[in-house]
């Protein structure tokens, strides 16, 4: 615990170093904070230079869980700030700020899970449901709002395959994925929307693919 | 809810935190952890928490029903 203190001091210090230089010298030394962090985490988690036991663990696990929450709160107040600052919807990052670690964290918990099949469902609804959602409160129940549903309902059909057969829904989601990403996400016209859409589209169906693959080959 | 008695074990057996956790290689601050409540330790350490007082895991903890 005690080394782990002093690693921890040691990086926390110099991510503040490397923010200070970017503050008063070039924003480029920001990259130097962004990563170290990463490193950090590695090192503690599955690193043999500071041996963490099982509570160690569960703390940095626990820490880890509080400071996403935090750090979402924080990015919901840098979307409102923008929003009032300027009166408009505010630019796709803003919205990028807040689903990254969200759905990171979402997809991260499923995979791990031991009942895949399940798991890949759960991705498969939710992010089919997202999408209907938005295509319906966007555009309403118009010919261009049923139109855009139909990217999600797409989702819900790879998961109402899957319980007749794994492997034909695992199949179907990638099939799924490669024709989101070639047709509707590398169309898109900024490259930010453009990772809202992968993140959104094309992860989840990569991700539900493999769990089903997973399943098929005995993961459940 | 688990309970435990590891404390008890520990002082029967004339054993510091600092000399149990190097006895079942964990940190003194899990000890502390496990003592206090706040933390169950995992089926693998409590097999060795067992071990060292020569008893067996249900001695040292048991489980409370919760009303």
């Amino acid at each position: 615990m005690k080394k782990r203190k002093i690693v921890l001091s040691i990086f926390l210090s110099l991510v503040a170093v490397f923010i200070i230089l970017g503050l008063l010298l070039s924003p480029a030394y920001v990259i130097g904070a962004a990563i170290l962090l990463p490193i950090y985490a590695l090192i503690i988690e599955y690193g043999r230079i500071v041996e963490t036991d099982e509570w160690e663990k569960s703390v940095n696990h626990k820490a880890g869980f509080y400071s996403l929450i935090f750090t979402i709160f924080l990015q919901i107040g840098v979307f409102l700030k923008r929003f009032f600052e300027t009166g408009n919807n505010p630019e796709p990052v803003y919205y990028l700020l807040i689903i990254f670690p969200v759905v990171l964290y979402y997809l991260i918990v499923l995979f791990q899970g031991v009942f895949s099949v399940k798991n890949a469902r759960m991705i498969l609804y939710v992010f089919g449901g997202i999408w209907i959602l938005f295509a319906l409160l966007s555009e309403g129940f118009t010919i261009g709002g049923l139109m855009q549903s139909l990217f999600g309902i797409g989702f819900l059909i790879v998961a109402g395959v899957s319980y007749g057969s794994t492997i034909i829904s695992a199949f179907l989601s990638f099939l799924y994925a490669v024709f989101l990403i070639v047709f509707v996400i590398v169309n898109s016209k900024n490259p930010e929307n453009l990772l809202i859409l992968f993140l959104t589209m094309g992860l989840p169906l990569i991700i539900s693919g493999t769990l089903l693959l997973k399943t098929e080959k005995g993961g459940e | 809810m688990v309970k435990n008695r590891l404390k008890v074990f520990r002082v029967m057996k004339d054993l510091t935190q600092e000399e149990l956790a190097e006895l079942v290689g964990v940190s003194r601050q899990t000890i502390i952890a496990i003592e206090k409540g706040k933390y169950n330790p995992s089926v693998y350490l409590a097999i060795k928490l067992a071990r060292v007082f020569d008893t067996t895991v249900e001695e040292i903890f048991t489980i409370e029903e919760e009303k």
